[in-house]
This record gives structure tokens, sequence and C-alpha cells, in this order.
């Protein structure tokens, strides 16, 4: 559906993307990367953002600034998202429909879906103010929803919800992502664990790993270890400590090592495997 | 796009910082058409009002479209926006048009009062209609729009940036008015730069949308009205395009930004180049090259010189006056010199008018321009010379709003060296040909223009001592009288007979034959001259030529008659002769006021004789005085020569009235006292005023103690 071929962008001389190549279909893709890996620039970048990026993006076979159908397919909820506080969800969703394109006919029926699939349908008539964080969030995911886009690309949709928020946001994405494109940029793996495909590691504006998650996961196979804090000096290799926590009064060390250790692996987490890759230990 | 400006529209009327402001806006427009209407009811007063405002509305509608439009980038609406097709252009598109909405009621409202104001005070008078609708449109309508322009393409660039945004609407809203003048004219004034002023002032004028400043205090001349010039629409437009180029450079990416930035680069460009030949407008400021004060300062530098005797040695027998009034005066003269052997040709034309080349029939012949003269060498027998040249005056101007070019000032070449300018009467050289001389003129203006010489469709002909122009809200009120239809103080014909014979009667009583110029007047054709032209001049109030008069005012006979009698002193009387010359007229004109308390006792004529010694003795001990003894002086001395001095103010005063009373009204020799002071005002005498008086007192003192 969209290629990305070697896409690099600089801000000013800081490299933000380097020869990103990146072919993604009708699935849900996570978009993991730290602060700054330049997972926000990609998709940016891929959403016709930037001005001049380099390299090549394409939506089906065609540049995205040339192709016709590129914005009306394209559902983009930014890392920062809001609305005109003065009016009703139900207003600012015609508004959108209007921005969009919507045919006028269809407005009333979109928004009815768009609303419903956010669980959102009883606060039509509520103004954007009274709306809390998370609620205005999945105003951002009706938005990029509207019109029936099929690329959807979400930047850190999840960032600064509560733990109720995200779990209705994955089940949310769950009905959304029947075949459709869906690019979920976050760093919070467990939100990519439970509802994506696949998944695309970033860092220093360069993709580490795209495959899926159990792939991921494979990656860290043989390099978790759970050890009792005092045997940790007995770690050969390069390692690093993904947590520390106490199990029957015991302090234990849950350790991703570069080398086999003479101790029993764990079942590695997607967590595990995406820290290897960004430790540089797989 | 309906749902999207009903969307903005409701933005804007739920917001309590835009909707509150804005009811109150309009609540506070009614209450000033309230005030206009009960405190200024007459034409151009209420308008004035009404423009004076102006600006803080345009602030207000920068502030109200700011807001409006920033709300997208405080809300993170921008980003998500991009991604649609055009939909941070059509968001934009809906707030403005939501803007225009909230600008149109205001507009209207400012539009209906003026249209009422014009049916309530019963002008009457189509071109002055049409000159406030285009006043409506540019001040109350484009200016708004300016204002939301501005506002919005601040929301653009500038994003949440309040404190930049504020500031510069503030330094644009002072600039629009005369109270940063000051600071414009400290080159000038401390360090009497006048270039850097003008340049200053160049700028201050391109970011002016409201012309007619908040705190400008000068009156608008009806036969001009507002300035409308073409320029203030080009700025209007360029104040319009510019901040919408600059809102769609954020509306699109790539090329059509590109595209976007140099469109907008263009514009500037255009706009700084029609600006910089907007030609003759009318500047009413401070500045040393505004109306008032640019030919006085000029000329200060360049006293005038005794021209008198120095005749041309040729006379002009005709003119062909081809005069294209665009932006400015563009002319083509052709003039026909009687006399075609002189060595060298000098003529006068106004130094704001560039001489562009001098042809014969044979071709182009060199010349010398110097200020407002211009010399000629030998025509080798040729009897015609073709001036070509084009420029403006500050004060006498012509454009195509308006058209003030009185015949005796050198907008066309004169025959010889005459002063434009007299610094002791302040005013211009009433700058008459010495002969009347065939003149054959055509205009092209868009302007329907009145001129003393016959004809119609803007051609003239005939025979004249000069040819005057006149065009704008100017027509002829009735037959061969031209002014300002919607004036107040229109003149008439009877007033004109009225002052013809009372100066008839005058110059019987005064034994004095009367000038060939003032002989029937009444026949003359009178032109209304524009109200301003006394702004800076003592000498235009009234000046009558061959075949045409014009005149400031003309409210009654007896005035007319004593501004015409006024206007014949000669030129070389200084400001205190003049002094003494009103006190004259004052009593030939019977016009004393018999309740003064000067009449209520005789004048003493020891004591007047007294106080003219000690103004002589005083203004000869003062005129001892210059700015080197000034200074040597010590405090003791100082106070003793500022007493000296304020005495002799004010003996000048008491002097000057008391002779006038005496000589012209109690004295039994006061009918021949009337008869000498006429001829010593009206001859070049080199006399000296007191030792007149003094001489006729002292006889007459003689004659009662015999």
């Amino acid at each position: 559906m969209i290629a990305v071929k070697n896409l690099s962008k600089s801000f000013k001389k800081k490299a933000a993307l380097n020869s990103v190549n990146l072919q993604l279909d009708a699935k849900v893709y996570g978009l993991l990367g730290a602060n700054g890996a330049g997972k926000t620039t990609l998709i940016r970048c891929i959403a016709g953002l930037y001005a001049s990026p380099q390299g090549e993006i394409l939506y089906r076979n065609e540049p995205i600034h040339k192709s016709k159908s590129f914005h009306q397919d394209l559902g983009y909820l930014p890392q920062a998202f809001g609305m005109f506080q003065e009016l009703t969800l139900y207003e600012m969703m015609e508004y959108i429909c209007s921005l969009k394109g919507i045919a006028k006919r269809k407005c009333a029926n979109e928004i009815a879906k768009a609303l419903t699939s956010v669980n959102l349908e009883d606060r039509a008539k509520d103004r954007i103010k009274t709306l809390s964080g998370g609620m205005v969030r999945r105003v951002g995911i009706a938005q990029a929803i509207l019109g029936n886009t099929k690329v959807m690309l979400l930047d850190e949709p999840t960032a600064g919800l509560d733990p109720s928020e995200r779990a209705r946001f994955k089940n949310t994405v769950s009905e959304l992502k029947k075949d459709r494109l869906i690019l979920i940029s976050t760093h919070i793996v467990e939100d990519v664990d439970a509802c994506c495909h696949s998944v695309i590691v970033i860092d220093g504006g360069s993709v580490l790993f795209n495959g899926s998650c159990e792939e991921l996961r494979n990656i860290a196979k043989n390099k978790v270890y759970q050890i009792n804090e005092k045997d940790a000096d007995s770690i050969v290799g390069e390692k690093y400590i993904l947590k520390v926590c106490e199990i029957e009064g015991k302090i234990y060390h849950r350790i991703l090592a570069k080398e086999n250790q003479d101790y029993p692996s764990e079942k590695p987490s997607l967590e595990d495997g995406y820290m290897c890759l960004v430790k540089r230990l797989a | 796009m309906r749902k999207l400006y009903k969307a903005s529209l409701s933005v804007f009327l739920r917001s309590k910082n835009l909707s509150l402001p804005y009811l109150v806006l309009l609540a506070l427009i009614v209450a000033y058409f309230g005030f206009c209407f009960n405190n200024y009811l007459h034409y151009f007063s209420v308008a004035i009002w009404l423009v004076r405002s102006c600006i803080f509305l345009v602030a207000f509608f920068i502030y109200c479209s700011y807001e409006l439009a920033v709300r997208m980038y405080d809300n993170n609406m921008v980003e998500y926006l991009k991604t649609y097709q055009q939909g941070l252009l059509k968001a934009y598109a809906a707030i403005i048009l939501c803007l225009l909405t909230i600008i149109a009621l205001p507009s209207i409202m400012f539009f209906a009062f003026i249209l009422f104001m014009y049916y309530y005070n019963d002008v009457q008078y189509l071109p002055f209609l049409i000159h406030l609708m285009k006043l409506s449109i540019l001040y109350f309508g484009l200016s708004f729009l300016i204002g939301i322009m501005l506002g919005t393409a601040m929301a653009a660039k500038l994003k949440t940036k309040r404190l930049a945004v504020y500031s510069l609407t503030v330094i644009f809203m002072l600039l629009n008015t005369t109270f940063t003048d000051v600071l414009f004219r400290v080159p000038y004034l401390l360090f009497n730069s006048y270039q850097t002023e003008r340049m200053l002032y160049y700028f201050k004028d391109f970011l002016t949308v409201v012309p007619y400043q908040l705190g400008n205090n000068f009156i608008i001349d009806p036969i001009y009205g507002f300035p409308t010039e073409p320029i203030r629409w080009i700025l209007a437009v360029f104040w319009i395009l510019f901040p919408l180029t600059l809102i769609l450079t954020e509306c699109f990416d790539r090329k059509t930004k590109k595209a976007m930035l140099v469109t907008s680069y263009l514009i500037v460009l255009l706009g700084v180049g029609l600006f910089s030949n907007r030609g003759s407008t009318l500047l009413m400021d401070m500045r040393v090259d505004s109306y008032p004060y640019a030919d006085p300062h000029y000329y200060q530098d360049r006293p005038g010189e005794d021209y008198s005797g120095n005749e041309a040695g040729f006379m002009i027998e005709e003119y062909k006056m081809d005069l294209t009034i665009s932006n400015e005066l563009h002319a083509e003269v052709e003039v026909t010199i009687d006399n075609h052997d002189l060595d060298s040709y000098d003529f006068t034309l106004y130094h704001g008018y560039i001489l562009k080349s001098v042809r014969t029939e044979d071709g182009e012949i060199p010349f010398a321009r110097l200020g407002d003269y211009i010399r000629i060498g030998s025509l080798n027998g040729a009897d015609r010379l073709i001036f070509k040249y084009y420029g403006k005056s500050p004060k006498y101007y012509a454009n195509r709003q308006a058209i003030a070019l009185p015949g005796y000032f050198a907008y066309y070449p004169k025959p010889g060296r005459t002063n434009i300018w007299d610094l002791d009467r302040y005013g211009y050289v009433i700058n008459t040909s010495p002969n009347e001389s065939k003149y054959s003129v055509h205009v092209r203006s868009n302007l329907k223009v009145f001129c003393n010489l016959a004809g119609s469709g803007n051609s003239f002909h005939g025979k004249s001592d000069g040819v005057t122009l006149l065009a704008g809200m100017y027509d002829e009120v009735a037959k061969n009288i031209y002014a300002e239809p919607m004036r107040s103080d229109l003149p008439k014909r009877e007033y004109i007979r009225e002052a013809e014979e009372i100066l008839t009667n005058l110059f019987k009583r005064l034994d004095r034959p009367e000038p060939e110029l003032f002989s029937r007047i009444s026949e003359k054709k009178f032109f209304q001259a524009p109200q301003n032209f006394g702004l800076n001049s003592n000498t235009e109030d009234i000046v009558i030529m061959s075949d045409h008069i014009t005149a400031i005012s003309c409210n009654n006979g007896p005035q007319l008659a004593e501004s015409i009698m006024e206007s014949i002193i000669k030129p070389q009387a200084d400001s205190l002769c003049m002094s003494h010359y009103r006190q004259y007229l004052k009593y030939l004109f019977n016009r004393q006021d018999e309740t003064d308390p000067l009449f209520q006792n005789a004048v003493d004529l020891n004591l007047l004789l007294k106080e003219i010694d000690e103004m002589q003795f005083l203004a000869a001990k003062n005129s001892n005085v210059d700015r080197e003894t000034y200074l040597n002086m010590n405090e003791q001395e100082k106070k003793a020569h500022s007493d000296d001095e304020k005495r002799l103010s004010n003996l000048g005063q008491i002097v000057s009235e008391k002779a006038a009373k005496y000589l012209f009204y109690e004295s039994p020799r006061q009918e021949e006292n009337l008869r000498i002071f006429f001829d010593y005002f009206t001859a070049e005498s080199e006399a000296d005023y007191l030792e007149l008086v003094e001489r006729i007192v002292k006889e007459e003192l003689g004659d009662d103690r015999s």
C-alpha cells in the first residue's frame, strides 16, 4: 500500500531519518522507538507534512504528493491533537467532514459511524471543552477514520491516557483494523503487543527492525535471564538490566545478555526483543 | 464551505473574548453616531469624526481575526488539517469569510450613517455622494478588510506569539496616528536632516491605511475631500493581497508555496514601485514636505531676489498647452515669443516640475535649470518653444482626485524671472503675465475641469493674463461663478456687484482712479479657491486677474470689497505695515467698533506724539542689539532689553490704533488723510509710517494751535 524508499530528513544539520525503507500493507503496524528516535518525523513524512524529504513515499505506486486518492484515504492523528473548544462534538465532526470533502448526504452517517466506533455517540452534543483528555484522543481517532480512510497514522495515540482509556483504545483499533493500514507510533511496547500485527523499530532515524511481534520476541531468545541479585556479577559479556524485581523477599534482576550464560533463559517478551535491538545486544 | 463558515462563525460568537467586545463595539459605534449627529452636523465634520475612529476599528479587527485564526494553533489543529485535501486552505477561507461577515455589519452601519447624514444635510450634489461612497468603501470597508487580513496573516506566520502580534498591532496603530510624528521629525528637528525625515515618512506613509489620521487637525478642503487618490486604493489592495499571500504560503506545500512566496515578493516590489510613483498627493501633517510647510521651508533658504525692473525682454503672445493630469501633471506647453532676437531667455517654472526638454521647430535646444528658473540661449530666429515637463507642487495639486492650479502660479512657463514666494508677506507672489496672451488649453483628465477661458470638454481657449484650472468636487454654482457646491458660504453675483459698487464709490471718495483690474469685476468669472490656500499664504485671499477672480471666501459684498482693497497693497510691505494697513481699511470701510473703550475719549495727540517718540527711541535702541551684543549682556541688561521689547510691542499696537483712530476718524482732515495713506500703502514708498503719522499729527496740532 505504502512504500517508503530511501527516506531521509534533516532539520538544519541534524539528521532525523536516514535512508528509511519500508513496505506497509493493510495491517496494523507498531512504530516503536525511544523519544527522539524519529517516529514522529517518519509519520509526518508519510502524512506528507514535510515539504522536501529526500527519497520517495509511494501510495499505491504513486508519489503521495501526486496521488489524488492519498489525502482522501489518509486519516492522521497527530501527537498533539485539539479542536475548537467552542463547538460541540457533532459540529466539529461536521467541520472535519467539510474539510475532508465528504458529501453532505453522507456526513450524518459517517459521523455516527465514527463516533460509535470510538464510543462517543452519546457525547455528540457536548462542547469539546467538556470532554476529557482521553475522549479528545478518541475524537482524534474518530476524525482520522471519517471518510472511511484506508490509511491511519496515529502518532502516540495513547500518550497521557489512563489504563482504562488505553484499553478502550486497543479495542477501538481492533475494531478498525479490517482492510486498513494502521501505523501506530508509540514508545509503549505493551500497546504494540496488544494490537499490532507487525512492529517497526526505529532508533537514531534508522529502521532497526521490521517484522512480526513474534520475530521481534525471537531476537531476544536465549538472551533473557532472571538471576539473583548476588549472581549478577557472574554474567559474562555485555549485559543490560531490564528490570529489578522482588520475589519472596529476594531481589532478582531481569537481564539481557549478549552471550549464552550458565543460567536457564527466560521466555522473551516483546519489550525484551525491542531492548535487545536498541541496546545492540542482538 | 457553508458548514465551515457556520462553524467558524459559531466559534467567533461563542468565544467570549471575541463576541463580547464585538457587541460592545457595535454599541459604541451607535453611540458614536449619536455623538456625531448631535455635535457635528456639518457635512465634512461628521465624516472627519467618523474617519478619526477608523484606526481603532482596524486594530480591533486585527485583534478579532488574530484571535479567531490563532485558535487553530492554540488547539493544535493545523497539523491534521494539513493532511486533508487543501484542509488548511479551506479552514482559512472559512475564517476569512466569517471575518468578512463580522466587518460587514459595522461597515454597513458606517455607510448607512454617512448616507443618512448626506440626505439629512440635503447637500444634493452627486459627486459628493460618490466621494462619500468611495470614502466608505476605502475607510470603512477596505481598511477593516486590511485589519482582518493582517490579523489572520499574523496568526499564520507568528502563530501563538501573542506578544509579537500585539506589539506589531500597537506599532501599526500608532503609525496610523499623528502621535508618532514627533519621532519621524527628530532627524530634521535635531539634525536638520531633511532627507532622513523624508525617508522615514516614506516608510510611515506606506504603512498608513487611514490617510486622514487620528490627531490630524487640518481641515478637509471641500474641493478635494478626503484622500482617495488611486495610490490609496493601490495601497489598500496591497495590504490585502500581501497578507493573503503570506496566509497562502502556510496553506500550500512545495511548488505552490514557493510560487506564493515569489508572488508575495512581487506584490511588495509592485506596491513599493507604485507607491514611489504616487505623484501629487495632499500631505497635511507636520513634515517639511507637507502642504503648509514645503514651500515656506524651501524658500526660507532661498530668499526672493529683487526682479523688479529685470524685465523679461519678451512677451509670450500665445500658449498652446497640452496637459495630462494623471497622478501628477504632465505638460507640453508651446509658447510663441514676440521677440526672437535676444541672446537669452529666462522663464519661471515652479521647481517641482521637472523639465524634460525644450524644443523649437528645429529640435531640442539646451537649457539651464536653477530652482524655479529656466534659461535658454539664443533661439536662432525661432519664435516658438515647446516645454515638456512633469511634476507636482505640494500645495497646488493636480491628480485624479482634484486639480487646483491658479493662474498666478507658475505651473506653466512664465516669461522672465519672478519670485514664487514672498518671505516678508509670507505668501505666494501673485504672478500674472504683464500682458494678455492667447491661450489654447487642452486638459486630459478623468475630471471635469473648470477654467477661466471659454470652452468645454476640457478644451479651452481665449485671452487672459493667467489660466486657472480647478476640478474635483467643484461646479458652476451660478452663471460664471464656480465653487464647491456643498459649501455653505457660496459666492453670489450680488455680492460681487455690491463689492464693485463699494469700490467704485471708495475710489471716488479717495479721488483716485480705480485700477483697471478692479473695473467691471462683476463681469469676471469668479472662482472660489480651496479653503486651504490661505493656510500657508497671506496673499491669496483674493486675486483679481484680467478675466477672472479667485477668492477663498465670498460671504458678502463689503467683506469682498475690503479683501480686494487689501490685495492691492504693494508686496514689499512688511508685516507691521500690513497691521497699519488693516487699521486703515477698518476706517476706510467704516467698520470701526464704536463701543470699544478707545472711542470713549478723543485721542490725546500730545501723548500720541510722546508715544511715537518713545517707540522710535526704543526701536533705535533695540536695533543696535544684535545676537552677539545680547549674549554679552549681563542678566540685568538682558531683563532691561526684554522689558524694552515688550514695551515696544505694546506701544506698536497702541500707537497703531490711536493713530488710525485720530487720522481716519477724528481728524478734521480725515478724508485727506485717507487719500495720503492710500497713496502711502499702494505706492512703493520707502518712508516710515510713524514719521508720516508724526508729521501729519504735528501739522494738525500746528493748525489747531494757529
